[in-house]
C-alpha cells in the first residue's frame, strides 16, 4: 500500500483507477506500482491459503483446536474475497494482476486435489480440500466479469456452510477421540445419521448433484468459460474428478471398513445437532430453489461495478 | 404459493428438528413442543424467504436497467466520457 501511495500519490479507489487506467493505455510502467500490487495480492493470497502461499495452512489447521480451524477456514475466505474484490476491481485489476490469481487458481486446485489423497488426519485432509476449494473460489474472480464475481459469491456461501457443516462434524467426533481417518471405521453402525451426514458433506465437497457444492462449481466453471479462460474450466473439472477420490473414500471407510480400535459413542450436544440439521438441510435443499442467492449475488456483483 | 411456501416451511422445520433429535440418537419424536417450535420457524423462515426473494428481483432489475442505461450513455451518446 505504501508502495503504491508512493508512485502515485493516490489513495482513494477512484483516483487509483484513473492512474493506473492511464498506465495501462499509455503502456507506461512503474516498478513501484508493479511491486505494491504484487504484495499486496501476495498478502491476500496468505491469507485465502491460495498455492504457493498455503504451506501454513494444514499444520495450523490440525494444531488447532476444532473451533478455531473452522474459524479460519471460514471468515478469512470471506472477508479477503470481499477486500480483494473491492481493492482489485475498483482500483487495480489489470493484466498483471489477472495473470498472478490465474496462476493461484489452477496450482490451489491441483495441489488441493493431488495432496489430500496422501492425507491420514481428517484435519489435515480438510485443510488441503479448503486449499483446493480456494483454486475454485478464486476461478471466478480471476474471471473479471460480473458472472465472475458472482460466481465467487454463489461459491463462498456454498463453501462457508459445507465448511460449518464438515468442521460441526470433526468437532462432535473429537468428543470420541477420533483423529484419523481409519478412526471412522464403522461410525455407520454406532451412528449411522452422523455417517450419512458427513457423507452428504463430502459429496456436496466433491460437486456431485443435486447437492449444493455442484452448483457452485457448474457456476465457477460456466463463468471461467464464458470469460474465455479455456484452460481453466476443463483445470477444475479434472481436480474435481480426482478430489471425489479421497472424499468417497471417507464415505468407503464409514459405511465398510472395520476400525482398529471401537471407538464408543459420545452423545452430541443439541448445538452441534441443530447447526448440523440445519446446514444439511440447506445443502440438500439448495438445488430446487438457488434463485434468492443468485438474484442476491448478481446484485452484489453489479453493486461493484456501478 | 404462500400456502406451498408455508407447507415448505413446515415440513422443512419440522424435518430439521427431527433430524437433530435422530443426530443424538434420541427418539425422533423426543420434546415434541421444540418440533412444533420449527415447525412454526419453518413457516415463518420460507414465507419470509419467499418475499425477500421478490424483492430482491425488483432491486435487480432496477440495477440491470440502471447498467443498461449507464452504458448506453457511454457508449453510445455523443459526451465524451
Amino acid at each position: 500500500c505504501s508502495m503504491i501511495y508512493g508512485s502515485t500519490g493516490a489513495t482513494h479507489f477512484d483516483q487509483l483507477a484513473k492512474i493506473l487506467t492511464g498506465y495501462e493505455i499509455t503502456g507506461a510502467r512503474s516498478s513501484g506500482i508493479f511491486m505494491g500490487i504484487l504484495f499486496i495480492a501476495v498478502g491476500f493470497l496468505f491469507k485465502i491459503t491460495a498455492v504457493p502461499f498455503h504451506m501454513w495452512a494444514p499444520d495450523i489447521y490440525e494444531g488447532s483446536p476444532t473451533p478455531v480451524t473452522a474459524f479460519l477456514s471460514i471468515a478469512p475466505k470471506i472477508s479477503i474475497s470481499a477486500n480483494i474484490s473491492r481493492v482489485s476491481i475498483y482500483g487495480s485489476y489489470g493484466a498483471t494482476l489477472q495473470q498472478i490469481f490465474f496462476f493461484c487458481s489452477i496450482a490451489s486446485m491441483i495441489l488441493g486435489a493431488l495432496a489430500a489423497m496422501a492425507q491420514t488426519k481428517v484435519k489435515r485432509l480438510l485443510a488441503h480440500s479448503s486449499i483446493g476449494h480456494v483454486g475454485y473460489i478464486r476461478t471466478g474472480f480471476s474471471c473479471g466479469t460480473i458472472e465472475g464475481i458472482q460466481s465467487l459469491l454463489i461459491g463462498i456461501f456454498i463453501y462457508a456452510s459445507m465448511t460449518l457443516d464438515a468442521f460441526a462434524i470433526v468437532s462432535a467426533l473429537r468428543q470420541t477421540r477420533v483423529k484419523y481417518i481409519a478412526d471412522l471405521g464403522a461410525l455407520a453402525k454406532t451412528n449411522p445419521i452422523l455417517a450419512i451426514t458427513f457423507s452428504i458433506t463430502m459429496f456436496s465437497y466433491a460437486g456431485i448433484p443435486p447437492l449444493a457444492g455442484f452448483c457452485s462449481k457448474f457456476y465457477l466453471f460456466f463463468a471461467a468459460l464464458g470469460c474465455g479462460a479455456y484452460f481453466l474450466a476443463p483445470v477444475g473439472v479434472v481436480t474435481s474428478v480426482i478430489g471425489r477420490f479421497y472424499y468417497i473414500r471417507l464415505a468407503k471407510r464409514m459405511f465398510f471398513d472395520t476400525p482398529r480400535t471401537w471407538i464408543l459413542y459420545e452423545p452430541m450436544d443439541r448445538d452441534k445437532s441443530l447447526l448440523l440439521a440445519m446446514t444439511s438441510s440447506f445443502i440438500t435443499s439448495f438445488f430446487p430453489y438457488p434463485s434468492p442467492l443468485f438474484s442476491v449475488t448478481h446484485q452484489m456483483a453489479l453493486s461493484s461495478y456501478l | 404459493m404462500p400456502l406451498s411456501a408455508t407447507m415448505v416451511g413446515v415440513l422443512l422445520g419440522l424435518g430439521t428438528q427431527m433430524y437433530s433429535n435422530a443426530l443424538r440418537k434420541l427418539p425422533y419424536m423426543r420434546h415434541p413442543w421444540e418440533h412444533l417450535l420449527g415447525m412454526g420457524l419453518g413457516a415463518v423462515f420460507a414465507n419470509q424467504m419467499v418475499k425477500w426473494e421478490v424483492k430482491a428481483q425488483e432491486d435487480l432489475d432496477k440495477l440491470l436497467l440502471k447498467a443498461k442505461q449507464a452504458n448506453e450513455r457511454r457508449y453510445f451518446d455523443d459526451d465524451e466520457d
